[in-house]
């Protein structure tokens, strides 16, 4: 494990805030220098945390607040020596001028439409909302469909889950999942970037899909180009030819396999959750909380915050390494509170309990404070010494329905990590309603009747 | 030989680690700007020393380094600061931890996203400005002062955690 949080990082912390405020003394520093001086191991905590403060001061420090050296050296050589004085000037005007690229708004470009219509579960939403012109840039869709109408007339339907980079008006890169274009003439030449290749589109519908290391391509009417990038291959396919593509090569398919069917050695493993409940900030549960759903709720200062606690028995997979996993949740209507008082984009986080005493919960009576991310004094913070953030995805404001995925880096390094043969989750909305009322969000639980609770597919690596 | 364009851009570059760096030695923010300041002058008077784009880290430092123990030399007793000693052996120690200092910037920066929305929104007003006082959150927010002071706190307490662990994490694969 890491190296825990001690009383001399939480000292230093402090005295960090007593510089900031001026209220610190030479004693302080005395007192620390003292401290580091016979003991290396604090005097890089200590190293550790200056560079902390100042990432965090320039990640989010105001433009105006950066610092021109050149300014200076202009005033000192000012009066010395003319030549000096100016390649002093024309370095702060060169200094300028590379800072201003970072410092400087750039002009907003978009290439294409977000469309009405979408079901979508973001993971990685679009900046903008549907209807609105999209900037270049990566979206990631949990579950759901999102329709974008690209400057040169082509419509990519991209189907969750999968990402997409959108780059320019005749171009986007899939970097997983699936997606559909519908290319008209004005789009004839419309790229889209895979892997190991791209397909260039020759006036056509046609569907690519990325999975891994290997990439689909069917085309369902005209014809498209398909290149592989290694080998520098290219192949013209056209009404109903597949073709698939990894990193060796390119393979002509009979026919495009199933995107649900999973080959014999990479079937998952699904695993349903064992341990459920919903904790109220109120701890009052008559009327508030339902064995059917896992109720999640964020605001401000209500006493009816909701969070959403379950455990998935892991102990089948004990000795066996898990290749992938994905976390599925079923999103459905609690009809509590009032979807008007949300605001457009919602975002939920689910956290992996990685304080492994706290997995044990009680599921028959919850207490809120005794919930695991629990902090005393601070409702809507999350006690990052108990749990680890696994992932985020977003719904909008009127969908209180769907499938909700998560696939990510982080929850397989969590269920790596797992030594007990229990995982806990917990799940949290992060974002607060516009009033007191807004809607409690709802999962469902293993009792729900018509979608299914928690379940978490594995793959384990043979 | 190197371009003063390229001065330039190497400065930009390594420019918050510098200031790190300072920072360690003077303890104040202020005096680190100023000893960033007075380096940054003193090197672009001594740009054909710089060898190449390479070396830039090593020389620049040498230059920080010197700058701040000048500046020690001539601050008022009043000021805060360590002994010359300590400045010694924290910045031979940290020149010593580039790759360290690469990998906590990369994984700070994905601590950050990992962090709920409240957290991040909280530290992102703090450090808006290095005037901000958890006060005038408290202000601002209406909120109890000790609140802020914790929420922070306990912020940077997950993000340090987050990066070790996310260091630990890429040492072993």
């Amino acid at each position: 494990m890491s190296e825990p949080f001690n009383d001399f990082d939480k000292q230093l912390d402090q005295l960090f805030t007593r510089l900031r405020e001026g209220k610190a003394g030479q004693g302080d520093i005395t007192e620390l220098e003292q401290a580091l001086h016979s003991d290396p191991a604090l005097r890089s905590r200590y190293r550790a945390r200056v560079r902390m403060e100042e990432e965090l001061s320039a990640h989010f420090e105001q433009p105006e607040e950066f610092v021109l050296p050149f300014e200076a050296a202009e005033k000192q050589l000012w009066y010395q020596n003319p030549t000096v004085k100016l390649t002093a000037i024309a370095a702060a005007i060169a200094f300028l001028a590379i800072t201003a690229i970072f410092i400087r708004e750039a002009p907003v470009v978009t290439v294409a439409t977000l469309e009405k219509g979408s079901s979508a579960i973001w993971e990685v939403p679009p900046k903008q909302g549907e209807g609105s012109r999209i900037e270049p840039g990566e979206v990631s869709l949990a579950s759901g469909m999102a329709f974008f109408r690209f400057d040169s007339g082509a419509l990519v339907t991209l189907v969750g889950p999968a990402s997409l980079v959108i780059e320019t008006p005749m171009s986007a890169r899939l970097l997983n999942g699936e997606a559909l274009v519908d290319a008209p003439e004005s789009a004839h030449g419309f790229v889209i970037k895979l892997p190991h290749g791209e397909t260039v589109d020759l006036g056509t519908r046609f569907s690519v899909a990325v999975e891994g290391d290997a990439s689909t391509c069917e085309v369902l009417e005209g014809s498209v180009l398909i290149r592989h990038d290694v080998t520098d291959q290219e192949k013209q396919l056209s009404d109903g030819q597949v073709m698939t593509l990894n990193r060796e090569g390119m393979t002509p398919l009979a026919y495009r396999p199933s995107r649900e069917f999973a080959p014999e050695n990479k079937k998952p493993l699904v695993l349903r959750s064992s341990r459920e409940a919903t904790v109220v900030s109120s701890n009052l549960r008559d009327g508030y909380v339902d064995d059917r759903m896992l109720l999640v709720k964020m605001e401000a200062d209500s006493y009816m915050q909701r969070r959403a606690l379950f455990n998935i028995n892991l102990g089948d997979l004990r000795g066996s390494e898990i290749e992938s996993a994905r976390l599925n949740l079923n999103l459905v209507p609690s009809g509590l509170g009032f979807a008007a008082y949300l605001p457009e984009t919602i975002t939920f986080a689910v956290y992996g309990i990685t304080n492994e005493s706290r997995e044990k919960w009680d599921s028959e009576n919850p207490k809120w404070e005794k919930a695991p991310g629990y902090i005393a004094g601070d409702e809507n913070a999350i006690n990052g010494s108990e749990v680890t953030l696994l992932g985020k995805f977003n719904t909008n404001r009127g969908q209180q329905t769907g499938r909700c995925t998560l696939e990510t880096k982080q929850l397989l390094e969590f269920l790596r990590s797992d030594t007990t043969g229990m995982s806990g989750f917990l799940i949290v909305r992060e974002t607060y309603g516009i009033s007191e009322n807004s809607l409690v969000h709802a999962f469902a639980s293993s009792q729900h009747p018509e979608a299914s609770g928690p379940s978490l597919e594995v793959v384990l690596a043979k | 030989m190197i371009k003063e364009e390229e001065f330039i851009s190497l400065y930009v570059r390594h420019e918050t680690e510098l200031r790190s760096f300072a920072r360690s030695l003077t303890l104040q923010r202020e005096d680190a700007s100023d000893v960033v300041q007075d380096a940054c002058i003193a090197m672009w008077r001594k740009i054909d020393t710089l060898e190449s784009p390479k070396a830039f880290r090593s020389w620049a430092y040498s230059y920080v380094r010197l700058t701040a123990l000048n500046q020690r030399r001539k601050k008022q007793a009043s000021r805060l600061e360590f002994t010359g000693e300590m400045m010694e052996i924290m910045a031979d120690e940290w020149e010593k931890e580039g790759e360290l200092i690469g990998a906590e910037r990369e994984a700070l920066a994905r601590c950050l996203g990992e962090l709920p929305e409240t957290q991040r929104k909280l530290l992102g007003l703090y450090y808006t400005s290095s005037k901000t006082t958890a006060v005038e959150l408290s202000e601002r927010l209406q909120k109890p002062v000790a609140g802020i002071y914790k929420s922070l706190e306990r912020t940077r307490a997950t993000l340090r955690e987050c990066i070790l662990r996310k260091i630990q994490i890429a040492k072993m694969s």
